[in-house]
């Protein structure tokens, strides 16, 4: 019964530690957190496809969100491991344009 | 020396001054008349073989040398053409919003299943996504996701799929490749499998007649496949799937673009059920051992005066092998002690379209659509034998003129050559008990028909904004077997917000019967095949119905990006004329005779779809159909083998980037009414001396893992592996009349699990 409780507690110790490492590693994470949204001439549901199929497997690339309407490429991702010149670049490798869409900040 | 200096200074200011920078803009030009840069559009420069795009502020600046046509294009909008002289400092090209100029063209953009805000027709789209969400090995897989079609075996024999829509029978939905009928006939009863769901990019079922375009087949709807593009940018794609009953199957797919104009896709298919199993003991196959070869050739020519040229082939070739395990390939069927079913299925297919602009706006085209298609099926079932053969021509030359922004006319003409070979022997010598003949005497019926007609067609369309679209058509036919047939169909779609959409439509469709091909599982019977003396004569196969019916859409304020939807539908159908195939009758015959009193069907559905949070999708779905039709010596009774409702649960959540998509499909299958010679099989349920199918539920599910150019996906089907046990009924006598494994309510095939790869090059 003893080692029951003891192996529990050093479960319940150890998955303490990870849910807090996990945690600060999260916060880490998320503060190397960045946005970028690209104006794209993307024209079809191909080019959508073909953006898709490849720019999540850009080096630290975290979300992508392709918006066949407004032609915007909008990408999250680890500033630590890449910018957006390499992310630009990657989309004008696929063959697209890649502006970067300058969101102006509103008036106060 | 200062003469020579001169003269070169002089070339210098003139090339200078001739060659000035011209610089342009690109304009949308609104309904209300307000004009706004296009960004990114293209500009074709014809004399210099050129293409260029414009800025983010819809301008672009080139160098002129020479006198230069410009031809602006954007998808999806008008062209303006310019043709500029060097020394010209400026100009600008203004594009209106095109509506559907090309009617022969229909692209999708949505991303996931869902119902289509834009079309006048209450149009269900399944994408490349949702094809993706199972295993898809064709076309009849992919609708389990979808309560408006039930997929069902018309056999437990052959392997033969049949799709219900709006509680009736596939043969009266019309199925489109691309807006280009296909399936008719003979290639009909295997036709569904003959789709690798691999080849389609996405798929549209509309319900209800809608354009009278391609004839007037369609009675419950149109079914509308769009293949894979020549201008995709995947050079090779390869998919392997592989599943727990022996299955296998390869698609590769190339997708090339030769230069600006010219593009091809190539698209082959191979399968083969490797082994045949018997896994209910019953001595048949639960599955034919079917391998099937298909390979398709597709080119498209696009010139940027709005010309374009589509054309392609397609062969195709299949062989089953069905019946009791003992039977072989090699097998004589008709002296085999076995009974054994091969069924051997060619097909060539080839097609052309053109698309010729009228006007440089492209207000006015025609549009040139002519399709051969060539199938031949050569097959036993036991002691029957039955060899088709179908060659069919069809011609349709559409003119149409976007008149302004509210109105448009088409005007067509179109033809089709139908030449059927059909031949059904029946080598029993005692079906003509009690009185059996001396001699061997083969009972034989020759359906073969040549059937043409020439029709003439309109259709006004009127929008007003996104508020009111409406359709009206009228058609006209004159058939030789026939005569002159006459259809009217409208189509009225109104938005009374953005988030609430009403439609109405109705219509009448015609169809000539094909009996053994519309009702292929009757050869899987003891039955001998009698039809009514009526016919004899060929004019008695027209089948006549009116459909019509509604549907309302409100698109609701919550869930992720606010796209929650909840439709109502409600159609009604109405035959006035029809063949039908009954087997309850008589015990030793399958009968074959004319409606004589109603048949209609009444379906409603539900359907409701939810992002609740980010990359999760819900789907449900519920739809009731009330089927009846008049039975001779039964009056009007449930039309047999409709099942009375399907509910469809569908649950997809994918991780970011969707590297990891999870899907799991529940539905539940209402009962059945089943013929009464159903009585005291296993799991049928007698109500008031009737007889029905018990309520049953199946599952799906499948994980899939995007890597960069590779998809591997593990799912299963059947899950709860629920099955209609022995659905051959008198399996241990397949020689004797009550013999019968055409009455299929449930699934033949228990739990399956597979696995599948796709592998995807980009250009």
């Amino acid at each position: 019964m003893k080692q029951f409780f003891k192996i529990t507690l050093v479960l319940a110790l150890v998955a303490l530690f990870s849910f807090n490492a996990g945690a600060q590693n999260e916060k880490k994470k998320q503060a190397n957190n960045a946005e970028v949204t690209f104006v794209s001439n993307i024209d079809c549901a191909g080019c959508v496809k073909k953006i898709e199929g490849n720019i999540p497997y850009e080096k630290g690339v975290k979300d992508l969100k392709v918006n066949l309407d407004n032609q915007t490429i909008y990408i999250k991702y680890d500033s630590t491991k890449t910018d957006k010149e390499k992310l630009a670049a990657a989309i004008v490798k696929l063959g697209y344009t890649a502006e970067e869409k300058v969101v102006e900040e509103p008036k106060k | 020396m200062r003469k020579a200096i001169f003269s070169a200074l002089f070339i210098l200011f003139c090339t200078t001054i001739l060659a000035q920078d011209f610089k342009g803009s690109i304009f949308y030009r609104r309904s209300d008349g307000k004009t706004e840069p296009l960004p990114f559009a293209q500009v074709y420069l014809i004399e210099k073989a050129k293409l260029i795009e414009t800025d983010e502020n819809g301008q672009f600046t080139i160098n002129l040398e020479v006198r230069t046509t410009m031809v602006a294009t954007y998808v999806g909008y008008t062209k303006d053409t310019l043709i500029v002289d060097p020394g010209i400092p400026s100009g600008e090209f203004y594009l209106m919003g095109e509506n559907e100029v090309d009617e022969a063209v229909v692209t999708s953009r949505q991303l996931t299943n869902t119902l289509s805000r834009i079309k006048p027709v209450r149009t269900e789209v399944i994408t490349a996504a949702g094809l993706c969400k199972m295993a898809c090995c064709n076309l009849a897989e992919s609708f389990e996701n979808s309560a408006s079609v039930t997929v069902g075996y018309s056999d437990a024999i052959t392997g033969a799929r049949q799709i219900k829509l709006l509680g009736l029978a596939g043969t009266y939905t019309q199925l489109l490749d691309e807006n280009r009928p296909v399936m008719r006939g003979l290639a009909s009863p295997f036709g569904l499998t003959y789709v690798p769901g691999q080849w389609l990019e996405s798929i549209q079922i509309a319900k209800g007649p809608s354009s009278v375009i391609n004839g007037l087949e369609a009675i419950t709807g149109q079914i509308n496949m769009e293949h894979r593009k020549p201008t995709d940018e995947v050079p090779f794609f390869l998919q392997l799937f592989g599943s727990s009953h022996a299955m296998a199957e390869g698609n590769i797919v190339s997708s090339l673009q030769l230069n600006e104009k010219w593009s091809t896709v190539i698209l082959a298919h191979a399968s083969s059920l490797l082994v045949g199993s018997d896994h209910n003991d019953d001595g048949f196959r639960d599955e034919p051992q079917a391998t099937q070869f298909n390979l398709s050739n597709r080119w498209l020519y696009y010139d940027p005066s709005g010309f374009q040229m589509r054309f392609g082939v397609r062969a195709l070739m299949d062989d089953r092998l069905a019946g009791q395990m003992g039977f072989e390939r090699e097998h004589d069927p008709l002296t085999s002690e076995f009974w054994g079913s091969h069924i051997k299925n060619k097909g060539i297919n080839g097609y052309l379209k053109l698309g010729i602009p009228l006007n440089e706006e492209n207000s006015q085209n025609i549009a040139i659509v002519a399709d051969f298609n060539y199938h031949n099926m050569d097959s036993n079932y036991g002691l029957k034998t039955y060899d088709g053969t179908q060659k069919s021509l069809f011609l349709n030359v559409i003119y149409q003129n976007q008149i302004n922004e509210y109105h448009r006319l088409s005007f067509g003409l179109s033809g089709q050559d139908d030449d059927f070979r059909e031949d059904m022997n029946d080598h029993r010598t005692y079906i003509f008990t009690p009185v059996p003949s001396p001699e061997p005497i083969i009972y034989n019926i020759d359906l073969s028909r040549r059937e043409r007609s020439v029709g003439l067609y309109g259709e006004y369309n009127y929008t007003l904004d996104d508020k009111v679209t409406f359709v009206g058509s009228l058609r006209g036919d004159y058939n030789d077997i026939h005569g002159f047939l006459f259809a009217p169909r409208f189509t009225l779609k109104y938005s009374f917000t953005d988030d609430i959409i009403f439609r109405l439509l109705g219509g009448r469709g015609f169809r000539t019967a094909n009996i053994f091909a519309d009702n292929i599982g009757i050869f899987s019977t003891g039955r001998i095949i009698i039809f009514d003396d009526t016919l004899s004569e060929k004019r008695n196969l027209l089948e006549d119905a009116w459909t019509y019916g509604g549907n309302i859409t409100f698109y609701l304020p919550f869930g992720y990006e606010n796209n929650t939807y909840l439709s109502f539908d409600y159609f009604r159908n109405d035959f006035l004329k029809q063949v039908i195939v009954d087997q309850e009758f008589d015990m030793v015959q399958a009968l074959v005779y004319n409606l004589d009193g109603k048949s209609f069907t009444n379906t409603y559905q539900v359907d409701f779809s939810v992002d609740p949070i980010e990359r999760f999708n819900i789907v449900t779905t519920f739809r009731y159909t009330d089927a009846k039709v008049t039975l001779r010596g039964q009056g009007l009774v449930e039309r047999p083998l409709t099942s009375r409702f399907k509910a469809v649960f569908n649950a997809q959540y994918a991780t970011a980037m969707n590297k990891w998509t999870f899907d799991f499909t529940a539905q539940l299958n209402g009962k059945t009414k089943l013929p009464n010679f159903m009585a005291g099989q296993d799991k049928v349920i007698e109500i008031d001396g009737e007889y029905f199918s018990p309520i049953y539920p199946m599952f799906f599910a499948q994980v899939t893992r995007k890597f960069r150019g590779i998809d591997i996906y593990v799912g299963g089907e059947n899950l709860g592996n629920y099955r209609q046990r022995n659905a051959i009924i008198n399996a241990d006598k397949p020689f004797s009349e009550a013999f019968n494994a055409s009455a299929i309510w449930g699934p033949l095939s228990g739990m399956k699990i597979y696995a599948g790869l796709r592998l995807t090059i980009w250009k």
